[in-house]
């Protein structure tokens, strides 16, 4: 099958071209997919004598199953991060001792880290008394006592 | 058979459409909220997220990084009714991307009307001078304030900061004029001190010299005493020898040697340079009542000899040279 004289699957892999580097231009909009289904159909069409609508069929299908190929791929090998943490700061804060800096009464109090102040739940403590970070819900950080039972008191 | 090549080519733009709206690339430092039919469901993290679209949608994009937001310049009247300008800079990090979505309408907006607010507050209950001195309690104040207010919305406020202070020109120019008087004040203290002291000195200094001198007459008048005594004992010594002399040998010896000085003084008179006329203040009768005595002594020799009268003028001439 011919269009002004060239075959169409040469004009589908001229668009699954056009497709990749409209992908490199202009990043994040996932053309790289359609580039990739645009190919196949283009192979396809290469090899079988199909219809024009044929064609377009083949080709959204093409579309969906390389995107969900893709998404399948990308979740089985998820390429790990230097830095998993990153903005996620209670996630960061998890393991730190800490100073109580307004005692914790009745579950809830604030704690010192670094040079700014958090809020905190806990079990109650006298300001002073050094608490371990241990989880953190919202903006609001869970804290336990530290160990070997007395709470050392720390002026700052 | 046309119109059955649109549909068809329609059908493929629609999945095409279907499948970009479908995956949700979220990059780092943002969150998306998922929205099922218009309900809340989850957050896509950042990465690769398909959410098919129709039944679900992205709510909203929140920024997870730290953002900076400043607080517009304003005027605050302060506890003693100075009016003073002021702005700050309001650091903060959504850290619920759901409550940070939902739980306020317009966060950026709602965090600015709550920092000048309790600004206005803080500011407002210290007197100019601590305003301007304490922003270190102001920003911990306020912090605290924010902090606790914003916790429901998902949000940490990480940092409050006033940026600057601005009283008023002619205020500036008096606490200018205060400075410098307090300055003098101390120069002029200072300065009155050093006198004080160097007055205390030098008195002291003056009051011990004057102390050393006294105790320096002091000590020449004992010596002085004694070597009057001295001198008297001596003096006495000699009378007592003299009279013991007397004592053992002649009461004329006596008289010789009294006489002889008088005379020998008389002389004296008569030597001095512009003595045409001698005066005899002391009392004549004495010398007179001598003479009775050189006399006497004259008579006894007569009596005894003769040969002693020749020798008085020769001792007597011996004796004034």
């Amino acid at each position: 099958m011919e269009i002004g004289g060239i075959g169409v699957h040469w004009l589908w892999l001229l668009g699954a071209s056009v497709l990749a580097i409209l992908e490199l231009v202009v990043p994040g909009v996932f053309l790289i997919w359609v580039a990739a289904a645009a190919a196949l159909t283009g192979v396809v069409a290469a090899l079988l004598p199909l219809g024009l609508p044929f064609q377009f069929i083949l080709f959204a299908l093409f579309a969906v199953g390389s995107v969900l190929a893709g998404r399948h791929q990308y979740e089985r090998n998820i390429v790990p991060s230097t830095d998993p943490l990153l903005n996620d700061r209670i996630a960061r804060l998890i393991g730190q001792t800490v100073v109580v800096e307004t005692a914790i009464e009745g579950g809830s109090g604030r704690v010192r880290v670094g040079d700014g102040v958090w809020n905190a739940r806990g079990p109650d403590l006298p300001a002073g008394a050094r608490v371990r970070v241990t989880g953190g819900q919202g903006t609001c950080l869970t804290v336990e006592p530290v160990a070997a039972g007395t709470p050392q008191i720390e002026r700052s | 058979m046309g119109i059955a090549i649109i549909a068809i080519i329609a059908l493929g733009v629609a999945v095409l459409l279907w499948l970009f709206s479908s995956i949700k690339m979220v990059r780092q430092g943002y969150q998306y909220t998922i929205e099922h039919f218009g309900r809340f469901t989850t957050v896509a993290r950042p990465g690769l997220g398909f959410y098919p679209a129709f039944f679900y949608r992205v709510g909203r994009r929140i920024n997870m990084m730290e953002q900076v937001l400043d607080i517009p310049g304003q005027e605050i009247i302060t506890k003693d009714n100075a009016m003073i300008q002021t702005d700050g800079v309001v650091f903060f990090q959504v850290l619920d991307a759901a409550k940070a979505a939902y739980e306020v309408s317009d966060l950026y907006v709602a965090i600015m009307q709550l920092t000048t607010t309790n600004l206005r507050t803080v500011m407002g209950s210290m007197d100019l001078d601590e305003t301007l001195s304490k922003r270190d309690e102001i920003n911990a104040r306020l912090l605290s304030v924010v902090d606790q207010a914003t916790e429901a919305w998902g949000v940490k406020i990480t940092r409050v900061e006033i940026k600057d202070i601005r009283p008023p020109a002619d205020i500036v120019n008096a606490m200018g004029r205060q400075m410098k008087a307090e300055r003098e004040k101390r120069a002029v203290i200072l300065e009155s001190e050093g006198s004080r002291a160097s007055a205390i000195l030098r008195a002291e200094g003056e009051k011990q010299s004057q102390i050393l001198e006294a105790e320096g007459r002091r000590e020449a008048a004992f010596r002085d005493a004694e070597a009057r005594e001295r001198a008297a004992q001596a003096e006495a010594t000699a009378t007592k020898l003299v009279s013991d002399a007397i004592e053992s040998g002649s009461a004329q010896a006596i008289n010789y040697f009294i006489a002889q000085k008088y005379v020998e003084a008389v002389g004296q008179f008569a030597n001095s340079p512009n003595a045409k006329t001698i005066l005899f203040p002391v009392e004549a009768t004495q010398l007179i009542g001598t003479l009775g005595g050189i006399g006497e002594l004259a008579k006894e020799a007569l009596a005894k000899g003769g040969e002693a009268s020749p020798t008085v003028p020769s001792t007597r001439g011996g004796g004034g040279r």
